[in-house]
């Protein structure tokens, strides 16, 4: 169901702003948004060792996980992550419990199907009995999530590798635009599981350390998060974050990567910037997808040299979370919501040396953040590229 | 009035049930694209099978926006990286994990259609392409893209005792598979009435262990300016309806 059409002053429905009105987040930096920022705060975040002994040769890969938990394997451990940051974003939003019953719900993530032995998300075989299917992920996530919230609202669970959960945000906002909801609940989610370890070992993309842009990149370094912002219209000028724009389109120069001529991604950027009556020269940052990959990072900073005749400061925050896949967009949006509210546009950890093919320079320590336009870069297996514009206002 | 509505331009249809081999859809399949497609799975195969042959007389601008729903999405892929990791104890193919990703498929129809513009796989259970029509009507109306093809595709794991067992079905369910595309355009004009239609559902008993691939037809408005889809399957036989 859908909400009555936003009105303002005039009296006739006009299209309202989006702020970031809650959050919640369960990351590599801890639990909870402000925690989370105040690690972020001390520089960078140490991947754990995950040994595999059962897949044939025995091998190790770090991955980025949530601090002060049970065990990976732990039966519930993925049911608690989700609902300790659903439950944060909403508690902080101020929302009513009928409105959070009515809250649409937009689920991130980019599992189909979950390891049916590590994340322990269908260990509720009560479940079944009401028509949930314990092998689909997005299935188990929303009834996780309404059941926790007593909501009944509609769901869309966006499945698009890595650009999952920020197209789940751009979806939420466009319909908060057109008046049909006055709030919705976007979660991305994206847990520590043996499936997606192999998968991306078997493609040979793990590294041992995490080194956006820099010289001597290898790869990435997964890491597990689940991050919660809840959206409210709201007028233009109010304080907060702001979902200024965005927009997704596809590549198809491989399933595996974008074109690493950026191309692509730069028509995608520019569109964006001139659908929302945006200049370039506005855009005070950029929060990069970073993922430290040979190939992802000479894509991105292609894009930012053919968008950009002065590129503003860049950032990647991967070496603090991991690459959190599906539930990048969402992570990323609250680190970068936090770190903006409180004046700091972040540091890369793991940057140290340029590489001259990229010509970029990410952030080697914090700056000084002033409000206003800054431009978040999400990519994705299956040529998905998404850009988001937010706008802090203090 | 005048309203902005939507048009039906295109639609396209397949289904089928399914208790021993899936049936060979490649000579379908190679005479809607121009490519020869090697090491695609059956979800990829429907996907793009669907698509094309819903987009085949149509012009598609080049920011056609591309809509995927599923609601069980590329499950066999799943599966086989499932039992190479914990039956077979060994690593999963580097490809077969690239198609557990259900929206690699979106990149398969954006390459055969030359498409290039918003491209999302969206998911709601039994009622995934709802949500996908949604998404592609609030885009629509926000002026994103002029023109959509919006997909409901599902596959089956065979032998179909084992779909049946992986998704707690019964032993009576017949579980099916199926392709159903719709390609829709902005239009400018009289908001007409959204004409009811019901399909004759006696050919679909059991297709309901589809979940979205329940729709058994689009039906289109005598005029092309609104659409109905009809579904098949307890507790969504009502038509759907947008305009």
């Amino acid at each position: 169901m859908r909400d009555a059409p936003v009105k303002w002053s005039s009296g006739s429905p006009v299209k309202p702003g989006v702020i970031v009105r809650g959050m919640g987040l369960s990351c590599a930096l801890g639990i909870g948004v402000e925690a989370s920022f105040r690690r972020l705060q001390q520089g960078a975040v140490a991947p754990i060792p995950w040994t595999i002994s059962t897949l044939g040769d025995t091998f190790t890969a770090p991955v980025y996980a949530v601090p002060g938990t049970p065990p990976l394997d732990m039966p519930g451990r993925a049911v608690a992550l989700i609902e300790g940051a659903v439950r944060e974003a909403v508690d902080s939003s101020g929302l009513t419990q009928s409105e959070i019953a009515a809250l649409p719900l937009f689920i991130g993530t980019s599992a189909f199907s979950l390891d049916r032995d590590a994340t322990r998300v269908n260990i509720d075989e009560s479940t079944a009995a009401i028509g949930v299917q314990p092998v689909i992920a997005h299935q188990q996530i929303t009834l996780i999530v309404q059941r926790l919230l007593g909501n009944s609202g509609q769901s869309f669970a966006f499945q698009t590798a890595c650009t999952s959960s920020a197209n789940a945000v751009l979806s939420a906002a466009r319909m908060i635009e057109l008046g049909w909801y006055q709030h919705a609940l976007v979660v991305g989610v994206e847990l520590a599981n043996l499936a997606t370890i192999a998968g991306f070992s078997s493609l040979q993309l793990i590294a041992a350390e995490l080194k956006p842009f820099d010289r001597n990149r290898q790869g990435i370094v997964l890491g597990e998060g689940v991050g919660a912002v809840l959206l409210s219209a709201a007028p233009r000028n109010h304080v907060g974050m702001h979902i200024r724009a965005g927009g997704t389109n596809i590549d198809t120069y491989r399933v595996t990567m974008s074109n690493p001529d950026g191309v692509t991604i730069a028509e995608l950027q520019r569109h964006v910037l001139q659908r929302s009556g945006i200049d370039a020269s506005e855009i005070l940052g950029i929060k990069a997808h970073g993922t430290g990959s040979p190939m992802n990072d000479s894509g991105e900073a292609a894009v930012i040299h053919r968008v950009f005749s002065t590129p503003p400061p860049v950032c990647a925050l991967k070496s603090y979370l991991g690459h959190t896949l599906g539930a990048c967009g969402v992570n990323e949006l609250v680190v970068m919501a936090a770190a903006l509210r409180a004046g700091v546009f972040p540091a890369t950890p793991g940057f140290d040396e340029v590489d001259p093919e990229l010509n970029i320079e990410p952030t080697r320590e914090s700056l000084v953040a002033s409000d206003g336009l800054y431009l978040l870069n999400y990519f994705g297996f299956g040529g998905h590229n998404t850009v988001m514009i937010v706008e802090q206002r203090s | 009035m005048t309203a902005r509505v939507m048009r039906c331009a295109a639609v396209s249809h397949y289904f089928h049930r399914l208790e021993g081999e899936f049936p060979s859809i490649d000579g379908r399949l190679m005479a809607v694209t121009r490519e020869r497609y090697r090491r695609i799975d059956r979800f990829v195969q429907l996907t793009l099978m669907g698509a094309a042959e819903c987009a085949r007389k149509h012009l598609l601008a080049r920011d056609c926006g591309l809509y995927l729903s599923s609601g069980v999405g590329p499950i066999t892929s799943n599966v086989l990286v499932q039992d190479a990791i914990h039956r077979d104890s060994r690593m999963p193919m580097p490809f077969g994990f690239v198609n557990t990703l259900g929206s690699s498929a979106c990149y398969h129809v954006a390459k055969e259609l030359d498409l290039a513009g918003e491209a999302v796989m969206v998911a709601r259970g039994r009622a995934s392409f709802s949500a996908a029509l949604t998404c592609a009507q609030a885009d629509l109306e926000s002026g994103i893209v002029s023109q959509v093809l919006v997909g409901a595709v599902e596959e089956c794991v065979l032998p179909a005792d084992r779909h049946r067992a992986l998704l707690r079905m019964g032993n009576e369910v017949t579980v099916a598979e199926g392709t159903h595309w719709i390609l829709l355009e902005r239009y400018e004009g009289e908001n007409i009435a959204i004409q009811e239609s019901r399909l004759d559902n006696a050919d679909f008993d059991g297709y309901e262990s589809c979940d979205a691939a329940r729709i058994t037809s689009f039906v289109a408005g005598h005029d092309k300016t609104h659409f109905g889809i009809a579904m098949n399957g307890p507790g969504s036989s009502a038509l759907v309806t947008l305009g």
